[in-house]
């Protein structure tokens, strides 16, 4: 298991905690942040791709991803028995920790302030797609039901389990997300969107 | 769901699909988390408090990186991954704290005496009880509050070259002169600056803050108005704030989405 993360990226050191022969064998606690620490490492690129999808920047992902992890991480055995797909578990927890973080921190918008810059930055790789800088702009549920959507492959009834919303609410969500979507791919691309 | 859709979900979906998705993960993210697992765990059991106020204390040190992609930084004296349950030493400058909501407190970082094992509820960053041996993230007693710039930090300066730099015994791990940028741990610790970027032909370019604050008393945990408080000529980028020191340097504060730095750096142009 020491070098078992290959399908991590290659830069990353396997997690020397994931040594399932290491020394602290010891105590029940120690083994369980062992295996916590394995499924770090397996499922960390994943994670990250899908707060990215999220969030809608790497930073922001970094920072939901670890946020989260660490929550479930300090009671991962708990987790554990309660659910048998961890994977799935973070995932959601991702989804509305992203949802009511932004609620609470009420911003409007992304890219509210962007003067000029003199250092480079890392270019957003989504640049020049229009979907994907309308999908930043949609309010984080909206976006949230996008992803748990299409990314995911969820269900209407999934997302509202997911989100604890009713279906009622993933349904009107969903279309006002697509609705806005059309209108500003449509406007972006400079076609008009025909219905 | 939506029906009329189609098209548009299948647009969607390549773009969920779309490579470019991906977000490499800094060398060592996985320990900081479970880093930080423990520590939540621990202060849980031992204090069962709601983890509010204590999240301030994962700003400083842990950190899930995100691979920086503008510049080519290879790290110098990075021991080798071990004993990696206490360590929180942040990868250096390829990192992206935390910023949870709550942590738009500002932590109540001690620049300095970092060093007394933290009783259960100071925000001391770095150690724990039971770091037996955190040889990496040793975290010794400054005397006087940490203060990184405007030129340097203590001997080391913006601009000096390596041998410069490994004369003042500061440097970490310094054996080798960088054939490119090469950051360097201080063999004081990580507590006050993370690490040092010495460029082979700029020299000492980049210092990249832990828990040192501008000679205005600015670091990681200000907002943005302290920023502009201190700094009129504050010139804002992409989730991060610049601001000269007056001697042609210049600071870079790098923001969390709730306009708290959570790192930041005093840096030489052109850096690397």
């Amino acid at each position: 298991m020491v070098e078992g993360g290959d399908t991590v990226a290659s830069t990353a050191p396997a997690i020397a905690w994931g040594g399932g022969s290491a020394a602290g064998r010891g105590s029940a606690v120690s083994d369980e942040l062992a295996d916590f620490g394995e499924f770090v490492q397996a499922s960390l690129p994943g994670l990250l791709r899908y707060g990215h999808a999220l969030t809608g920047n790497p930073h922001d992902a970094a920072d939901l991803v670890q946020s989260v992890l660490e929550k479930i991480g300090s009671r991962w055995a708990h987790v554990q028995r309660k659910t048998a797909d961890p994977l799935a578990y973070v995932r959601r927890a991702m989804a509305n920790a992203h949802i009511s973080r932004w609620r609470r921190l009420k911003r409007e918008t992304l890219v509210a302030e962007l003067p000029e810059q003199r250092t480079p930055e890392p270019v957003d790789p989504f640049e020049h797609e229009p979907l994907w800088q309308a999908l930043r702009e949609l309010p984080p549920r909206q976006r949230a039901v996008i992803v748990l959507r299409y990314y995911e492959g969820l269900s209407e009834a999934e997302i509202a389990t997911s989100l604890g919303v009713s279906a009622g609410t993933v349904k009107s969500q969903a279309s006002k997300a697509i609705a806005t979507l059309r209108t500003k791919i449509g406007s972006v691309s400079g076609g008009r969107d025909e219905w | 769901m939506v029906n009329p859709d189609d098209e548009l979900g299948a647009e969607l979906r390549r773009l969920f699909d779309d490579e470019r998705l991906a977000v490499p993960p800094a060398p060592g993210a996985g320990d900081a988390i479970v880093s930080g697992a423990r520590r939540r765990r621990r202060r849980r059991t031992a204090l069962a408090a709601s983890g509010g106020v204590l999240t301030a204390a994962l700003l400083i040190g842990v950190g899930l990186g995100v691979v920086r992609q503008d510049t080519d930084v290879h790290q110098a004296a990075q021991p080798p991954v071990t004993l990696p349950l206490t360590t929180t030493s942040a990868p250096g400058p390829v990192v992206v704290p935390p910023s949870f909501p709550d942590t738009s407190t500002p932590p109540t970082l001690a620049p300095s005496p970092t060093a007394a094992p933290p009783a259960p509820f100071t925000t001391s960053p770095t150690t724990r009880p039971s770091s037996p041996s955190a040889g990496r993230t040793t975290v010794r007693p400054q005397p006087a509050a940490a203060v990184l710039g405007p030129t340097g930090y203590g001997k080391l300066r913006l601009g000096m070259t390596f041998d410069e730099a490994k004369a003042t015994g500061m440097l970490a791990g310094a054996d080798n002169a960088p054939v490119e940028c090469t950051t360097y741990r201080l063999t004081e610790g990580a507590a006050n600056i993370g690490s040092v970027t010495i460029s082979p032909t700029g020299g000492l370019v980049v210092f990249t803050a832990a828990g040192a604050r501008t000679p205005e008393k600015v670091g990681t945990g200000s907002t943005v108005a302290d920023l502009r408080n201190a700094y009129p000529d504050l010139t804002a980028g992409a989730g991060n704030y610049s601001a000269a020191t007056g001697s042609g340097d210049h600071y870079t504060f790098y923001v969390n989405s709730a306009d708290t730095v959570v790192h930041w750096e005093l840096v030489a142009p052109p850096g690397c």
